[in-house]
């Protein structure tokens, strides 16, 4: 049915996420794959049509915060950090506007 | 083209070269599923080839094409990187892992961890399974079978 088939899509994505966000991190990924398991697993039961469908918003959620608004930075001998950024989180470089100009 | 200037190539050089160059041009002319018995002699043929050029080369020019790509898949290497990666996976017992083993009903696994499973798979070789077919596939063979669907392996 689709609703099974949207939760497993949700799974998948939110996994496929992960192993971008934390690449070469294996402690983290570890941790965020046992997380996603164990949040899945404990409503594996649930019934209720419109708890599901707000539980696979929350997994959306999850997956755009975590996209969007999570980088990687590592450490480098003593006292340095190296920014790691994704390619969709480098903005182009243009000068901060305060109003910016409306599109007609 | 090339067979014309081959056979300028060879009226100027000794015997030893006719026959690279002429296995070298039924390597490139055969089919795909014919390229894996004969790449061993184009392997072989190449270094004395690319030396007897070499001495020449404002002469004659490279005019030999080669392509780099991964090595064929067969169903036996298909198979055992499937249970290869299936060994890997944590929540299934490498014992009691077959090819025939159903993923729900032998191995107790539930369709998230068969998800998980497919996702390995997909990293495993590299394309893309769409989730409607993914969820069919529920022992070992089938994802073989799929696998050589997908990438056009025949035995």
């Amino acid at each position: 049915m689709g609703t099974r088939l949207k939760v497993l899509n949700a799974f998948k994505t939110l996994h496929r996420t992960r192993m971008a966000v934390f690449k070469d991190d294996e402690g983290a990924l570890l941790a965020a794959r046992l997380k996603i398991n164990e949040e899945f697993k404990k409503n594996k039961n649930e019934t209720s049509e419109e708890n599901i469908q707000k539980m696979i918003k929350m997994g959306s959620d999850v997956e755009i915060v975590l996209r969007e608004s999570v980088v990687q930075v590592e450490h480098i001998g003593h006292e340095r950090l190296l920014l790691r950024p994704r390619e969709n989180l480098l903005l182009e470089n243009v000068p901060y506007s305060d109003a910016p100009r409306k599109k007609s | 083209m090339a067979a014309r200037v081959l056979q300028q190539c060879v009226r100027s050089f000794a015997r030893p070269s006719l026959r690279l160059c002429t296995r070298n041009v039924a390597v490139r002319a055969a089919a795909a599923p014919a390229v894996f018995i004969h790449r061993p002699l184009s392997f072989a043929a190449e270094s004395p080839r690319t030396r007897l050029f070499g001495q020449s080369r404002n002469s004659v020019g490279v005019f030999c094409r080669q392509y780099g790509d991964l090595p064929p898949l067969t169903l036996e290497t298909i198979k055992e990187r499937v249970m290869y990666v299936l060994k890997l996976y944590d929540k299934i017992n490498p014992e009691k892992l077959q090819t025939s083993s159903h993923f729900m009903k032998d191995l107790g696994l539930d369709s998230l961890d068969q998800v998980e499973i497919i996702m390995a798979m997909e990293d495993e070789f590299g394309f893309e399974i769409p989730d409607a077919e993914a969820e069919k596939l529920m022992t070992p063979e089938e994802i073989v079978q799929y696998i050589a669907d997908k990438k056009d392996v025949y035995e």
